[in-house]
């Protein structure tokens, strides 16, 4: 159970850091794709 | 310094493990949407590795698929991107094969069998060595099937707005009425190309085996 | 657009393998009993057209109102995954003997590049609902019809007598030219 909940904690934050990652680039790009 | 010689030959991605066959075959009809696909390839295999052998202690087994998956996508995306917006001849001649390097056997296939296990540093070596290894050899498909296709040699075209220039090369050999064979700009030719080359490369080495015998 | 022509388009005229060179990695390392390509042609099947419509329906009422267009390659792969994961899932379940014959190449059924291919040609192609339907269904089809063809002729193929180096793949590959150039005299239909 603990290395599942350790599992879904990575891929949330995975998750979250490729977001921000892409919104980033996005707007540097001018925001329109 | 081995490791990239060990992605580029012995376990060369196209002719030796057979992985990414899928862009091998559609993106090799002009020499230029080769190296170009092959070096998005390299990019993303680079970037990719590099971050899944760094958190690879933190990513359990039952995770470790959506997570690449999330890591590879993102990458593959930001490339998209970037494409799209600065070089958007290039983005619309790849056109779906670009997002489908995400599924493209050998990034993912690296990253599990290697990036998962290795340092960063090996891992980004075999990524560099694997990356160039993929692009040598669509070039070397498409460089056949362009050749023997259209008697042409296309290194820039839809990158022409970036660099400010072309360079195709027409009528590299004298053509006759049976030259050039149009069935290599076709799917049939294409196959035929790469399975040519498999062989060769299978010819190859089964004769080195033979000598260190 | 004519829904029947696009249906032999996706079936035949721009098969997904032998034109578009969608799904080639299965293509060539599937076994060669004509019984698992079956299973395999049928579960991508199932998987290409659930998943085209799921991603379709995300695309269309998620993606494009939230200007996050960008976000397609990701979430369309991340829903092929789920697919997948619930495809096996189920046949464990309710069909233990199909899921243990098909082993391994279950999972590999999420990079299989017909998958993901179809679900973006889709949108790509700006089909409306039932263009979408009739295609991934009709590109799925033809996939599992290819498939099985091969299976049929790679057995066959084994048993001969072939050049050493020619073992294997390129044999193979050399098949599917032949496909290739039958399928691409469907073109006139």
């Amino acid at each position: 159970m603990q290395d599942n909940i350790k599992g879904i904690l990575v891929l949330t934050i995975t998750a979250f850091v490729c977001s921000l990652l892409l919104y980033l680039v996005i707007n540097l790009v001018g925001g329109n794709i | 310094m081995k490791t990239i010689y060990n992605g580029i030959i012995k376990e060369n991605p196209t002719f030796v493990l057979l992985l990414g066959l899928c862009s091998a075959l559609a993106v090799t009809k002009t020499v230029e949407s080769a190296y170009l696909m092959g070096i998005c390839v390299l990019v993303i295999l680079i970037f990719s590795s590099f971050v899944i052998s760094l958190i690879r202690k933190l990513v359990t087994d039952s995770v470790r698929i959506p997570v690449y998956i999330l890591i590879i996508g993102t990458f593959v995306t930001i490339v998209e991107v970037l494409l799209k917006e600065y070089i958007p001849d290039l983005y619309s001649a790849l056109g779906i094969y670009l997002p489908l390097i995400v599924v493209n056997c050998i990034v993912l296939g690296r990253a599990m069998v290697v990036a998962s296990k290795e340092n960063v540093g090996k891992s980004v070596l075999d990524a560099i060595g694997i990356g160039l290894g993929f692009t040598l050899a669509i070039t070397i498909i498409a460089l056949i099937r362009e050749i023997l296709g259209t008697n042409t040699i296309t290194l820039i075209d839809s990158i022409s707005s970036f660099t400010g220039y072309k360079a195709i090369y027409k009528d590299i050999l004298p053509s006759t009425d049976i030259f050039p064979i149009s069935i290599f700009t076709t799917s049939t030719g294409a196959f035929l190309t790469l399975a040519f080359l498999i062989a060769l490369f299978n010819k190859i080495k089964g004769g080195k085996k033979n000598e260190s015998n | 657009m004519n829904l029947i022509s696009l249906f032999i388009t996706g079936l035949l005229t721009s098969n997904v393998v032998l034109s578009k060179f969608l799904g080639i990695c299965p293509f060539i390392g599937t076994s060669n009993k004509e019984k698992n390509a079956l299973y395999m042609g049928i579960s991508v099947t199932l998987v290409i057209v659930i998943s085209s419509i799921i991603t379709y329906l995300m695309y269309t009422y998620i993606l494009v109102p939230t200007d996050t267009i960008y976000l397609k390659t990701i979430m369309f792969i991340l829903v092929i995954a789920s697919m997948v994961q619930l495809l096996e899932i189920l046949l464990k379940r309710f069909l233990p003997k199909v899921h243990k014959t098909l082993g391994l190449y279950l999972p590999l059924i999420t990079t299989n590049c017909a998958v993901l291919g179809v679900t973006l040609l889709n949108i790509n192609n700006g089909y409306n609902f039932s263009e979408m339907l009739v295609y991934s269904i009709s590109a799925s089809l033809g996939f599992t019809l290819v498939i099985y063809i091969f299976s049929t002729i790679r057995e066959r193929i084994e048993n001969s007598d072939i050049p050493e180096s020619f073992k294997g793949t390129p044999i193979a590959l050399i098949t599917a030219a032949i496909m290739a150039l039958v399928f691409s005299r469907f073109t006139g239909i």
